[in-house]
């Protein structure tokens, strides 16, 4: 791939971003009454596979052929408490693409987005990893057909 | 007061535990290996075996029974290796730092077979009295509760 081609692919990754809904389960809160921090993480991988949607990407598919998402990194910032009846709206955008992970951003707000709804802040680094042969996929090569 | 304070300080920045987890199978995915949510159900447990290990007459679910409860501030996790069914995960506990209204513990996940290190946790708590939402200095929390 050229390096030219590399670079439009990461600045459009760069530019797209998403929002997801999901609703707050009863189990997915603790004797807190309030969503414990475990759960978040699902959540995260709801806002990932939406935004890989919004790409025209079928992750069942992918994952069919062995292509799979792990996580090697989270940072994760509590800053208010969501409860059973609420709903979370998962915003993900990229905030940089490595030769072979790629950092996304993911701010979960409650019901709206606005700066006193934010429930969470994190950043989530996933790799592109092909089960067959066990092998890191180049992020830019993956997402070769976005453009 | 100020004496037995530090003693007590002293005694939790230099207690470790560790515990056992046997990997359930819906602990793992269609990957084939635990989900990287549940490790935070690990360090749950590590959190809470670690509570029960320093040398106190009280248990945390006493605690948590009396209405004190340890949300979780901030996480951050660096994933190394992945588990799958019917390994058993060490959780290695220590704490790292405490101050007046958080405390941040360390989490060590290793495989037991093979000692390979899974995941690194950096967790910060706070204490929390559930039913005003006060949120309680943590040293003096510690010196009731040691």
């Amino acid at each position: 791939m050229s390096k030219e081609n590399e670079k439009k692919i990461i600045d459009t990754l760069l530019s797209i971003e998403d929002f997801k809904e999901i609703e707050v389960r009863v189990d997915d809160t603790d004797l807190m009454s309030v969503v414990h921090a475990n759960k978040y993480l699902n959540y995260f991988d709801d806002g990932f596979i939406s935004f890989l949607t919004k790409l025209n990407m079928d992750c069942g598919a992918l994952h069919r052929q062995g292509i799979v998402f792990p996580v090697r990194h989270v940072e994760v910032d509590f800053i208010n408490m969501a409860t059973f009846g609420d709903i979370i709206i998962i915003h993900t955008r990229v905030l940089k693409v490595g030769n072979t992970s790629i950092t996304l951003a993911m701010d979960l707000y409650k019901n709206r987005k606005s700066n006193d709804s934010l429930l969470v802040k994190a950043k989530v680094i996933r790799l592109i990893m092909d089960m067959n042969d066990n092998k890191l996929i180049k992020i830019a090569e993956f997402f070769n057909d976005i453009l | 007061m100020m004496k037995m304070e530090e003693k007590i300080l002293k005694i939790l920045l230099n207690a470790e535990d560790s515990i056992k987890i046997k990997v359930r199978f819906n602990d793992t995915d269609a990957m084939g290996v635990v989900h990287f949510k549940n490790y935070l159900i690990y360090f749950d447990d590590g959190f809470i075996s670690f509570m029960n290990n320093i040398k106190n007459p009280d248990t945390i679910e006493n605690a948590v029974r009396s209405g004190i409860v340890f949300p979780v501030k901030k996480i951050e996790i660096v994933y190394e290796d992945s588990a799958q069914f019917g390994d058993y995960i060490l959780v290695k506990t220590r704490i790292k730092k405490i101050g007046d209204k958080s405390i941040t513990f360390l989490h060590d996940l290793y495989r037991e077979f093979d000692n390979v290190l899974l995941a690194k946790v950096e967790c910060v708590r706070l204490v929390m009295e559930l039913e005003s939402k006060e949120i309680i200095n943590v040293k003096k929390f510690f010196t009731e509760f040691v």
